[in-house]
């Protein structure tokens, strides 16, 4: 079920309405029974697995905070990761590593091997609810968080139809205590909520799906390599991966509005960014801070010295890259991002120390310099493989320009600048949603405008969330 | 006096506290659903009432919907419906067909475009369903889109799917549940329906020039555009058409379009396996480049001498040579 689906829509309602006519536990009854409907909605043969999986957490999480022996909550702990990881390895990686092998003894001349043994369909969502559960037995394990004692909360905790399938990754001392608490209706919230849905509705069918049209014809080679088509491409899928993934975590967080939840905000105008290290305060937001918290910090974060920190940026963003999919691409996307976070700490640390410049052309040379990195890392990132990766960057040797390629540019700077404009709004004044802080009328009537936008030129053809393949 | 005055004075007024108010957002949330309920029924409206006079594609399919509804058997002229999708659209000329079969057949033509078996199989039964009785169908499709599972999406769910077949459709092309969801909406919004064809349109209308260039990009490379091999087809959806066909007391032909490769000897057997009646006015191969748009659609030369083959076949229905099957 496409958030961007009229189907959706209709589920949401029938649940919202629904929703607000039970008490507490009557409502988290329902949320987590509509939650397995989504999810088997999509596919139902890995519904068991995901219930296996929220059970075994649920169970161990509770002993491991009850017992008083250490060693048995250790290895509990330990249990609950392999297990989790595990899930996550196979159903991930297997096709991954066993392509990755059988390739490597090909280079040997060892050629008689099956090219794969098994192909492993992903579950969907399955990168999303393990990062939660893994985040709620380590909080758990490190006394950080109490244990639910109801299967319906933590189901519904790691469940929650909004953010099950791409989350954003919700943190158990979030959204735990708001599934176990009562919900109040605040109209001001569902209005909030409303909106988000018609701004993420704007980012995904206006912006990325338009962009998403000359970001394929340029990686699939329809527009020639050059660097023109470069240009083209990387910017066109810069803006299509930030208003699909922008666009569908406004909708999972207005859905959740809806029903008296608050999501943490996940997108915060990446592009806005003036260094990398900013950009990863801004850009996915749940993931990069899960990584800070779960990965960075336990491997020694900072505190280590200067080289042990390096080693820690590097090792959290290969790990991360990873994460996003098995391809070489998605690692190599990762050790970019590791490498100029490191330059940036080595070199930049504090840009008021480098002369020369005014302050404001400063910010502005490193907002460019941080767009052209990240540029350069989704050529990786959208690339299906390396050779395409490497073809597509070694176009920027050749300048041969084509008539196309001026409507291009102009189509794109027509769709972007409405998403600068947005995003350049809701930096200026703080805002979740366009005009948040003026009246209601003024957002209601700015989204009936942006609606009909999406109408007369949105692609609407309910294409798949690119987070939802990860 | 000063007293007296004083006391006649009026108690100052009380500063006023500046309240802020808080804006009624329920009255607010209702709005906006009355705003979204008159939003969509509007938008439904709109593309009903004037999409469908203002785009040349979409008011053709319409008229011609209607045209292929209205087909009714008469005494003395042959009823022909001519369905499919580019490939009779462009390759047939209707006024020239018309005026080569004047006096003997009329012919009703509902073409719509990217539209394979699929569509065109359940497309037949709805428009049976809804009253056309034509003599004879003709149904103008190629060897690739015979053996597709694919079908137009919502926009044939709104032109040529019943709603009792949606689900037998989604089995059969393979959709998962949003997408057979999606067809029962197409079903009755031709908004919905044909949101592509309204997105093209205003596209068209504000940046001619991109929505050219995104027409005009070129194939991707390493795949032919229409896949025409000489692999055996499977006779059963052909014998599926005739049969149905036969159930209204309706004759079947498989109109074959021309083109290059060995797909039509395939499509000519699986016809004969399946006792199907086949019209074949140009064969393959025998067009040269020139006579094509784009290798795979006949131009205006290409559709002058298939179209006047076609009517010359025609003339001689109901003698158009019949395999009886079973």
């Amino acid at each position: 079920m496409l958030f961007d689906s009229p189907v959706y829509l209709l589920f949401l309602l029938i649940v919202v309405t629904l929703y607000w006519k039970l008490n507490r536990n009557k409502q988290n009854v329902l949320l987590l029974a509509a939650s397995y409907f989504f999810y088997g909605w999509w596919d139902w043969r890995f519904l068991l697995l995901m219930i296996f999986s929220t059970a075994l957490d649920y169970k161990l999480a509770v002993v491991i905070a009850d017992t008083p022996n250490a060693r048995l909550r250790k290895l509990l702990f330990i249990t609950s990761l392999v297990v989790n990881f595990g899930i996550l390895g196979f159903f991930k990686y297997f096709n991954f590593f066993v392509d990755s092998f059988t390739s490597s003894l090909a280079i040997l001349g060892i050629t008689s091997l099956p090219k794969s043994v098994l192909a492993i369909i992903l579950p969907p969502g399955i990168s999303f609810y393990t990062f939660q559960e893994v985040a709620y037995i380590v909080d758990v394990y490190n006394k950080k968080q109490e244990p639910a004692r109801s299967f319906i909360d933590y189901g519904l905790f790691i469940s929650l139809f909004p953010h099950l399938i791409a989350g954003p990754i919700q943190r158990p001392s979030h959204l735990l205590p708001q599934v176990q608490n009562t919900r109040r209706f605040d109209p001001e919230h569902v209005f909030g909520g409303v909106m988000l849905i018609l701004s993420g509705l704007f980012r995904k069918c206006f912006i990325a799906d338009n962009c998403a049209t000359l970001a394929n014809a340029a990686f699939n080679g329809q527009l020639g390599h050059n660097v023109f088509s470069l240009i083209i491409g990387v910017y066109a899928f810069a803006w299509q991966i930030y208003g699909d993934f922008a666009g569908y975590s406004d909708m999972a967080r207005g859905s959740a509005q809806l029903m008296g939840f608050h999501f943490m905000v996940n997108f915060r105008q990446p592009y806005f960014a003036s260094n990398l290290q900013d950009f990863w305060h801004r850009w996915h937001i749940s993931l990069s801070t899960w990584l800070r918290d779960y990965l960075y910090i336990p491997l020694g974060g900072n505190r280590k010295g200067n080289l042990r920190t390096y080693g820690n940026l590097m090792t959290t963003m290969l790990l991360g890259g990873l994460w996003h999919g098995a391809n070489w691409t998605f690692v190599i996307w990762g050790g970019l991002q590791g490498v100029w976070l490191s330059v940036e700490r080595l070199l930049f640390r504090d840009p008021s120390r480098i002369g020369g410049a005014s302050q404001v052309y400063k910010g502005w040379i490193a907002r460019v310099i941080t767009l052209l990195v990240i540029g350069l890392s989704w050529v990786f990132f959208r690339a299906a493989n390396l050779h395409d990766a490497v073809t597509m960057l070694a176009g920027i040797s050749t300048v041969e320009w084509r008539p196309e390629y001026a409507t291009s540019m102009g189509y794109l700077a027509a769709i972007t600048s409405f998403g600068l404009l947005l995003d350049w709004r809701l930096e200026q004044h703080d805002e979740e949603y366009i005009f948040e802080k003026l009246h209601p009328a003024v957002p209601l009537g700015a989204a009936l405008v942006l609606s009909l936008i999406v109408i007369l030129f949105g692609a609407m053809e309910n294409s798949a969330f690119i987070y939802f393949q990860f | 006096m000063l007293s007296s005055i004083s006391s006649s004075e009026k108690p100052p007024l009380p500063i006023p506290e500046v309240v802020h108010i808080r804006p009624n957002y329920v009255a607010w949330i209702r709005n906006s659903a009355i705003c979204l309920l008159i939003f969509c029924l509007s938008l439904e409206a709109v593309t009903r009432l004037a999409f469908s006079r203002i785009s040349h594609i979409e008011s053709r399919i319409a008229a011609e919907y209607r045209a292929a509804l209205a087909v009714h058997r008469t005494p003395g002229i042959t009823q022909i419906l001519l369905l499919g999708n580019s490939l009779p659209l462009e390759g047939v000329a209707l006024p020239q067909l018309q005026e080569s079969l004047k006096g003997r057949a009329h012919v009703a033509r509902f073409v719509i475009e990217n539209t394979e078996y699929l569509d065109w199989y359940y497309g037949i039964r709805r428009l049976f369903a809804e009253g056309s009785s034509p003599d004879l169908v003709l149904l103008c499709i190629d060897a690739t889109h015979l053996k597709s599972s694919k079908i137009r999406g919502e926009y044939s769910a709104f032109y040529l799917f019943q709603t009792a077949d949606i689900l037998q459709v989604a089995k059969a092309a393979d959709l998962d549940l949003t997408k057979t969801a999606g067809l029962f909406l197409g079903r009755y919004s031709l908004f919905y329906a044909g949101r592509t064809g309204i997105r093209n349109f205003a596209l068209n209308h504000t940046d001619e020039r991109y929505a050219e260039s995104v027409r005009n990009l070129p194939p991707l490379t390493g795949k032919e555009q229409p896949e025409m091999n000489a692999e055996p087809l499977d006779e059963s959806r052909l014998t599926a058409l005739r049969t149905l066909c036969r159930s209204h007391n309706i004759d079947f032909t498989l109109l074959i379009p021309p083109g290059f490769g060995k797909s039509q000897a395939t499509l000519e057997q699986a016809a004969e396996a399946s006792h199907t009646n086949v019209l074949i006015p140009v064969h393959e191969n025998e067009f040269v480049r020139t006579q094509y748009r784009d290798g795979y659609h006949l131009n205006g030369s290409g559709a002058k001498i298939f179209t006047e083959r076609l009517g010359a076949r025609l003339q001689t229905y109901p003698k158009v040579p019949k395999q009886q099957g079973p």
